[in-house]
């Protein structure tokens, strides 16, 4: 079962200025409000310095079409809790400006899942972790007990 | 940007997700239905304060309670919460704000252009 997610919107800026602000780190890192490195080829890594549980968020550029396509995954989690995605930015001239359509896609693939049996709940939470950025402790403290709990959750709604 | 009935849907699954004490009441629940009384015992809160929880959690369509006599209880409704798919409900409302972001950053830029 794989799903995705896409969201449309339309920006009054050009399509190049679009590409450009999500393709420089220097303008990424500014509008994510995290750091963000990006060596913007096909194969080179984008990554996102969210919180720092769960580490970063990172991936590779998949497409770099000029003005028209940016493609890159996502993965989160680290280790044996990895969870790979994709985001597609596609850009689309209009009257008016640039229609933006993100499309993020690869939740729940059946291979994620025979691999990982925790599912999507734990990866809820190591999102909402990694996203939060700024360590808590008294997060740091539940993670270990919330996480045990959830999984235990998950088996039993995913059966 | 205007919301469907699902969103709102998934957004009050989300909103009952975030709470810690709410997903430990459905990890104990997970083990198989309980008493309103057995799950407030592990958290050291005043029965309202339960029954509050609970209700947020039967509001996100997360469980439901049934009255035996005197005694309530409650069990999973695991069907919904597996459509819901409050993960991706987050994503949404991660990239929403992200989008809004983005807005304010361009205009930002084109007035110091």
């Amino acid at each position: 079962m794989s799903m995705s997610l896409t969201i449309d919107r339309i920006f009054k800026a050009s399509p190049e200025r679009l590409y450009e602000v999500w393709t420089t780190e220097r303008h990424l890192s500014q509008w994510f409000g995290v750091k963000v490195e990006a060596d913007p080829k096909v194969g080179g890594t984008i990554r996102f310095h969210f919180g720092e549980e769960g580490g970063p968020i990172q991936g590779k550029f998949l497409n770099l079409d000029p003005y028209e396509q940016i493609a890159f995954t996502w993965t989160q989690g680290c280790d044996d809790l990895k969870l790979e995605t994709t985001v597609y930015v596609t850009l689309k001239r209009e009257a008016d400006g640039t229609r933006l359509s993100l499309r993020h896609e690869g939740f729940l693939d059946q291979k994620s899942f025979d691999e990982h049996d925790e599912g999507w709940l734990v990866y809820m939470e190591l999102w909402a972790l990694q996203i939060n950025s700024g360590p808590s402790d008294t997060k740091r403290a539940s993670i270990a007990e919330t996480f045990s709990n959830k999984i235990e959750v998950t088996k039993s709604f995913l059966n | 940007m205007k919301k469907d009935a699902s969103d709102e849907r998934l957004d009050r699954v989300f909103f009952a997700l975030s709470d810690r004490t709410r997903r430990q009441i459905l990890a104990q629940l997970a083990h198989g239905e309980a008493t309103v009384s057995s799950l407030a015992e592990p958290h050291q809160m005043s029965l309202p304060a339960i029954l509050k929880h609970l209700g947020v959690l039967r509001e996100a369509g997360l469980i439901k309670e049934e009255k035996d006599g005197r005694v309530r209880r409650c069990r999973i409704d695991p069907k919904e919460l597996e459509r819901a798919n409050a993960w991706i409900a987050h994503y949404r409302i991660f990239w929403e704000a992200q989008f809004d972001r983005l807005e304010k950053y361009l205009d930002k830029i084109d007035d110091n252009s």
